[in-house]
């Protein structure tokens, strides 16, 4: 039987035995309002969550300190480093996927029950798009989407899209081995197939920014100044049509000089 | 007697052994509340926590709804796995509160959630959200 199949699961804090909420007990600490609290400063429960909470706290500023030392002797040990890196990394994981898990997006058929966070579902573009030879993915958004494919604003961070498509929107950098047209239409094609495929996500629509071009300075490129593809004027890839969706023609380019890399100042559309 | 916190334990168990093993899911996932309650209630003698998996009694319609936070093997479709996960907890679910009404015929009238009102089977929903691609 499926249940909340319009509004996705319902949103149930972590709900302590005396009735109050994780979320609303680490506020009440945040806002220093735990002492004058005339609840939560009596509470053992309330106390018990507040000792979990400042554990973690503690955690993560002892690895905001070792990272900063860590930054002071660019020479020091190594592997206490990278320990305290792997801490830092493990706890701000937490933190983000329970407090800050993105939108949670529909997987699978309308009338199912299937939900993913956003968090997860962009490591699966990101890492889809990632897969092509010179392309490395940044910001990846998931929206809804109307039935043509045209991304609409969507609840807040952290709330629940409706069941329905959805469009996807990646920033990605590139080098120059391929036109940016091309490698704008050939990341659009491994994001619409890792939607099928690895996650079964209904996107109807996927958009390419290429926000960064990069040069390997021995080749004898000759860019004349500037991405000379179009001079900085929109440049249409051409419809995606990937598994026959109704993807959106976007892509971005956008160069940046220094070292390493040139680029154009025109926006590709 | 059965309680409804018992009632809602083996509901709980039973789903949590369903979807671990159900194939694709590499684990059931714990969110902070069940982390840190490994830390404080735990050692309070709380008892062991399930992590990944919440029952609630529902009034309508009489049953429960489960809510299940896991992460998904990379190589396996994600919808695919979420939908396997609903229709292997759904049975285990079922089963075991079958086996609790057989258990216990003093709550014919279904006040633990061991079964629906006049004794028909509770209704049993499952939320599966995946969390991470493993």
């Amino acid at each position: 039987m499926a249940m909340n199949t319009d509004h996705g699961p319902p949103e149930e804090d972590d709900l302590l035995p005396c009735g109050h909420t994780l979320r609303e007990v680490w506020e009440a600490w945040d806002d220093g309002h735990v002492p004058d609290h005339p609840h939560m400063s009596r509470c053992s429960h309330c106390a018990a969550a507040l000792d979990g909470l400042q554990v973690l706290d503690g955690y993560v500023r002892s690895a905001r300190t070792a990272e900063a030392d860590e930054a002071r002797a660019a020479e020091a040990d190594g592997s206490a480093a990278a320990g305290a890196d792997a801490v830092a990394a493990r706890v701000m994981e937490i933190v983000r996927l329970e407090l800050r898990p993105g939108r949670t997006l529909p997987l699978g058929a309308p009338d199912e029950d299937g939900w993913i966070v956003e968090a997860a579902a962009a490591k699966a573009f990101r890492s889809a798009a990632e897969t092509l030879p010179g392309v490395r993915a940044g910001s990846c958004r998931i929206l809804p989407a109307d039935a043509d494919g045209t991304a609409r604003r969507g609840p807040l961070p952290g709330g629940t899209v409706p069941r329905g498509p959805v469009s996807v929107r990646l920033q990605v950098t590139g080098d120059l081995s391929r036109p940016v047209p091309e490698l704008a239409e050939e990341v659009r094609a491994r994001i619409t197939e890792a939607a099928h495929d690895d996650l079964g996500m209904d996107v109807r629509s996927v958009d390419v920014q290429v926000i960064d071009v990069f040069v390997d300075l021995a080749m004898d490129v000759s860019l004349g100044g500037s991405l000379d593809v179009h001079g900085g004027g929109d440049l249409d890839t051409g419809p995606g049509t990937a598994l026959g969706l109704d993807a959106g023609p976007e892509a971005r380019g956008s160069g940046s000089r220094g070292q390493g890399r040139r680029g154009g100042g025109g926006r590709l559309r | 007697m059965t309680t409804r916190q018992e009632t809602q334990s083996r509901v709980v168990e039973a789903a949590a052994k369903a979807a671990a093993s159900t194939p694709g899911v590499a684990f059931l996932r714990p969110g902070l509340a069940d982390l840190l309650r490994g830390s404080t209630y735990g050692a309070r003698g709380g008892g062991p926590r399930t992590p990944g998996v919440r029952a609630r009694h529902t009034d309508v319609p009489e049953g429960w709804h489960l809510q299940l936070h896991l992460a998904v093997l990379r190589g396996h479709q994600a919808a695919g796995v979420t939908r396997a996960v609903r229709t292997s907890v759904e049975t285990a679910v079922h089963a075991a509160l079958i086996a609790l009404a057989a258990e216990r015929p003093d709550d014919a009238a279904g006040t633990h959630g061991a079964r629906g009102t006049a004794g028909k089977a509770a209704a049993v929903s499952v939320t599966v959200t995946v969390t991470d691609i493993a």
